[in-house]
């Protein structure tokens, strides 16, 4: 099973619980720091159909996660704290957001921009799961034949300030006991505070 | 009475020559070429940027007039509109480049740039600086839109 898309199964099991709506915008803002090879600090919210859910703080070290119960504002694990059943697997898409972009292939440039204050390229093309390195592949369905995908890169720095990812989701889960209409995702990034010092570290915990 | 003759005689002079004079104007088609786009002013070499101008009939009467689309002062392209009094039409030259540089573009005195750059070298750097980083603030927007139909996740019947 491919794990970005159980979150995604996370987020419909929600659109469930909620309310069976005509249609369904489901928005996850994800923001925090990355350091090498796979620690992350990050908070998540998500929204649906303008209604925000309770958002929750996660440290990832390695394969370690640790949420802060958005109840209690305790860290714990984050197998222990339920709310994070809804999270779980997003944070994939921001430890993969480097490979990401070394698997991009230009097409047009779609001009000058600038991103917070930085002169950028804009540039369109594609992302082919075929260049995407194994430890990405998995989360990438088979079936999708490649992504949209735009970065604005930096015309002095070179560095990737924006990044935007437009994948559709037709075809691209076959579970035969679930039946999800057609429709498509949009990943935005943004990149900034290149190399600069930042400590990720294991909370204490409650218990 | 030769006065009066005289003066009726001018005014139908003046009548003609004016009529003859507005006739003749009517018969020149003038044209005017404006808002030169360049979108986008940076291109990959060999991306087609097309290069619009718009062009106006002025003049009094139908006319043909030819675009000529110089890059560096050389003829690149050209392209003829007929045009009705007052008509306005949009002309559209596709131009491409396979060198990176910096072009001069210009449609009859109308001037811009337009720069050419080379992808696969931008990056090369760009790999090169984010292999090295090691470390970065991020905020990530995750955007789903479902068409939901009301019976997508309808629950199985009940066996009787």
């Amino acid at each position: 099973m491919k794990r970005h898309y159980l979150s995604i199964i996370a987020l419909l099991g929600l659109v469930v619980a909620v309310s069976i709506l005509a249609a369904c915008i489901i928005a996850v803002e994800i923001e925090g720091d990355y350091v090498e090879p796979d620690n992350l600090h990050m908070s998540m919210v998500i929204e649906m159909n303008g209604e925000k859910l309770p958002g929750i703080e996660v440290v990832k070290i390695s394969e370690d996660v640790y949420v802060k119960n958005p109840e209690t504002q305790q860290w714990m694990r984050g197998e222990d704290v339920e709310e994070y059943e809804q999270y779980q697997g997003l944070e994939e898409f921001a430890l993969n957001s480097i490979e990401y972009i070394l698997a991009f292939e230009g097409t047009d440039m779609l001009g000058d921009e600038d991103i917070n204050g930085i002169p950028c390229y804009h540039v369109k093309g594609i992302i082919s799961p075929e260049k995407i390195p194994d430890s990405t592949k998995e989360l990438l369905s088979t079936d999708t034949e490649s992504f949209i995908a735009e970065l604005w890169i930096g015309k002095g720095d070179y560095l990737v300030h924006q990044m935007m990812l437009e994948i559709e989701l037709e075809d691209a889960y076959d579970d035969p006991e679930m039946t999800i209409p057609a429709g498509s995702f949009t990943l935005t990034y943004q990149f900034s505070r290149f190399n600069e010092p930042i400590s990720i570290e294991a909370p204490e915990l409650l218990y | 009475m030769y006065k009066k003759l005289l003066i009726s005689l001018l005014v139908i002079l003046s009548v003609v020559f004016t009529a003859v004079l507005c006739s003749c104007e009517a018969e020149e088609a003038k044209f005017e070429v404006s808002n030169l786009v360049i979108e986008p002013s940076t291109a990959l070499t060999g991306q087609i940027v097309p290069v619009i101008v718009e062009v106006t009939n002025t003049g009094g009467t139908e006319g043909t007039y030819n675009v000529i689309l110089l890059v560096d002062g050389v003829e690149e392209s050209s392209e003829s509109v007929s045009l009705s009094p007052g008509a306005s039409e949009t002309v559209t030259f596709n131009l491409a480049r396979d060198i990176a540089g910096e072009y001069e573009i210009e449609v009859v005195g109308l001037k811009g740039e337009l720069i050419v750059v080379d992808f696969g070298e931008i990056f090369e750097n760009t790999v090169q600086v984010m292999s090295d980083i090691e470390s970065y603030h991020f905020t990530c927007t995750l955007e789903i839109e479902l068409p939901i139909p009301e019976d997508a996740f309808s629950l199985p019947e009940e066996l009787p």
